[in-house]
């Protein structure tokens, strides 16, 4: 991506800066240097660049101070850019009245090219553009110092952000987010997002799986109870049978109650059965459902088919030289049929609603039908329970006459009975699905099968929950760390490509000290030939420092950006100069330079033999006016004496 | 496809070169993620998948605690 500047306006910016544009022309020069004698607004351009790339935000009082007189009530700074060609124009507008500003940008694809509120420059700039990395390009003469400052950061942060690893950062921070976003998801379920959780929850389904293979033992143990007491209770019917027979009277009357039984029994199934079936006809229960289930049907009246196997059957038909009806399919009416049939095919859930629509109509029963059945199947019941007792009473009246062993028998038999309703109330506790007696029977998945196999399903739920969400951070954890090192490790050969590239214009720069930098750690570290940590630098050292590390830095990086600079020679002195004079052009694509007449000499004349550069001279002509002149031999003969800035 | 900075790319090579536990599939599905976060903003969707590619052992040191958030 290739940052470039157009050109830039004043509108009633202090140093007579009323309405002056600068327009760098459609094919941009490379190098730009702008006389500008001092108190005209060198500096006032350079904060204003940095504000306008950055969105900065400006105190009020800053707004205030930039104001041109007290006249005027609003003021303007505008950059044209080009962004990988695309234009671009960006302003700062200020109201000093309030001392507020806004950013606007007018970029080639909003609608007209109109401005909008807010500065919207490519996304992939954003992390060049803040205040800070501004200061590299825009070149703050101040940053010199800083970069060199322990604590400050400035250096291996300018080569984070300018080759991207910040980007790295973002990604582990997004990757982090979604850790975050899976443990929410699973702490609805399970608040089981640590490996003691897993583990946890890994006893607790082996704990739930061990009662599991217990309780179906019991289950086995109960059922095979249950066969030892049913066998028995048959031994023992035909042992008290055996004793009544001895009898001859009861053993007629014993028998006459045995018919009646087994009808009476069969009775019974037969009622059950029918009550049975009429309960899946709902119409037959209750007058009141088939009064329902009738105006239910009364809604569902129109008939559809369903379209997937019944489209087929429309366009076959239409083919037919007869219709269903006997009549022949001519030409219209086969046209008629399929245009038509879309009326009667629906989704294919239709069939439902078919069969539906079916059993409603069928729901004509005699709704008193339950009813009768279920009176019947009472008094048979009913009748059961006194063959029953006449039965007892046969036994009773036996015993009575001196019968020991029946009485024994009997016992036994009440005994053995006993032992079946213990054991089937154990097995309904222990297989019972239905929720309201596993409440009333106190059933839990200590006790109940089906509790039992519930609990072992939220177990492995929670344990699967568990383990994925270990498994995922433990994933990210390791996606973040594989990031984290090509980071790290990228940044070290970034900081030695850098460090190499400095030390390599700093010898030209400054061969007599020969000032090196010894290491990039957070700010630069510097060694000279004479000792291994230089701290005491002059003011021209630091800029050289500033300059051959800012160059190294943005000369290869991914983003082409301008780089501006206020004044860069002033400070040096002119063997230094004109060795800056002869380095940095090289370095840039593009390049601003504000310089005062003072610094043509050993370094604006290393410009006059190039080709592709622009010569601006912007001077004051009177409180409120500039006059801009354009041209090499302008610039070079401009005499003013430089105001005090 | 996103080209990487030289540094930057024979980082991410000597990085995954030492991830010998992963798939080819993983260590490529990584590359090219590392190389669009470098240009743009990523889909979540793109960064779970590469995520559920990695090969993780959930069984050495069972009964470990480790606060994920914490290694984050």
């Amino acid at each position: 991506m290739e940052l470039r500047v157009l050109g830039w306006r004043y509108e009633n910016i202090r140093g007579g800066l009323r309405n002056v544009e600068i327009d760098l022309g459609a094919g941009t020069s490379r190098w730009t240097l702008v006389q500008m004698p001092n108190g005209t607004g060198k500096t006032t351009t350079m904060s204003l660049f940095r504000a306008t790339f950055s969105g900065e935000n400006l105190s009020a009082q800053t707004v205030r101070d930039l104001r041109a007189s007290d006249e005027v009530k609003q003021g303007l700074f505008e950059m044209r850019l080009a962004i990988d060609a695309r234009p671009y124009r960006v302003q700062l507008r200020l109201n000093f009245e309030d001392g507020s500003h806004t950013y606007w940008t007018a970029r080639s694809e909003t609608r007209a090219g109109g401005l909008e509120e807010g500065l919207s420059l490519p996304t992939e700039l954003r992390p060049l553009l803040t205040p800070d990395f501004t200061r590299l390009f825009v070149f703050d003469g101040e940053l010199a110092k800083e970069i060199r400052a322990v604590g400050k950061d400035r250096a291996a942060g300018a080569i984070r952000t300018l080759y991207r690893l910040d980007r790295l950062d973002d990604l582990n921070r997004q990757v982090r987010r979604l850790v975050e976003a899976q443990q929410q998801k699973a702490a609805a379920i399970s608040s089981a997002t640590e490996k003691k959780g897993v583990t946890r929850w890994k006893r607790a389904y082996d704990a739930a799986l061990d009662r599991k293979v217990a309780l179906t033992q019991e289950q086995r143990r109960l059922l095979q109870e249950r066969k030892g007491l049913d066998a028995r209770s048959e031994e023992l019917t035909s042992l008290i049978n055996a004793r009544i027979v001895q009898d001859g009277s009861l053993k007629t009357r014993k028998d006459a109650l045995e018919v009646e039984r087994e009808a009476l029994d069969k009775r019974v199934l037969n009622l059950i059965a029918q009550g049975m079936s009429l309960l899946r006809t709902p119409a037959k229960i209750h007058p009141r459902l088939l009064e329902r289930l009738r105006a239910l049907g009364g809604k569902l009246t129109e008939l559809k088919l369903p379209k997937t196997i019944s489209a087929e059957f429309f366009r076959e038909l239409a083919e037919q030289p007869e219709c269903v009806c006997g009549r022949p399919v001519t030409e219209h009416v086969k046209e008629a049929i399929l245009n038509r049939a879309n009326i009667y095919l629906a989704e294919d859930q239709v069939l439902v609603i078919n069969k539906m629509k079916l059993a409603l109509r069928e729901s004509s029963a005699d709704a008193t039908e339950f009813t009768t059945v279920a009176t019947a199947l009472n008094g048979a019941l009913r009748d059961l329970r006194t063959n029953r007792h006449a039965q007892d009473q046969i036994e009773q009246e036996r015993i009575e006459s001196g019968d020991i062993e029946l009485e024994r028998l009997r016992k036994e038999k009440t005994t053995n009975e006993r032992s079946l309703e213990i054991n089937d109330d154990a097995f309904e506790k222990l297989t019972t699905r239905d929720h309201a007696r596993q409440a009333e029977l106190r059933a839990d998945e200590s006790n109940n099968l089906p509790c039992c196999e519930a609990e072992i399903k939220r177990c492995k739920q929670r344990l699967e929950t568990a383990t994925d969400t270990v498994r995922f951070g433990q994933q990210a954890s390791y996606v973040q760390k594989i990031v984290s090192e090509t980071s790290a490790l990228a940044l070290e050969r970034l900081r030695e490509r850098v460090r190499l590239a400095t030390n390599e214009k700093l010898a030209q720069l400054v061969p007599s000290e020969a000032l090196r930098v010894a290491r990039i750690s957070g700010a630069l570290e510097l060694e000279s030939g004479r000792t291994a940590t230089k701290t005491g630098v002059s003011e021209g050292q630091s800029l050289a420092v500033a300059y051959a590390f800012l160059t190294s830095l943005l000369a290869e990086a991914p983003t082409k950006l301008p780089f501006i600079v206020d004044s860069p020679a002033v400070s040096l002195d002119v063997q230094v100069r004109r060795e800056v004079g002869d380095l940095i052009p090289g370095l840039f694509d593009q390049m601003i330079m504000f310089v005062i007449s003072s610094e043509r000499e050993g370094f604006a004349d290393a410009f006059y033999e190039r080709e592709n550069v622009k010569y601006v001279t912007l001077w004051r002509t009177g409180e409120e006016t500039s006059e801009i002149h354009e041209g090499l031999d302008y610039f070079k003969t401009f005499h003013q004496v430089d105001a005090v800035a | 496809m996103a080209q990487l900075h030289p540094d930057l790319d024979t980082a991410l090579t000597e990085t995954l070169a030492s991830a010998t536990d992963q798939t080819p599939e993983f260590k490529r599905r990584l590359r090219r993620l590392i190389e669009n976060a470098t240009k743009e903003n990523l889909a979540d969707s793109d960064v779970q998948e590469v995520i559920e590619l990695a090969f993780v052992d959930l069984d050495g040191d069972a009964d470990e605690v480790i606060n994920l958030v914490d290694l984050l």
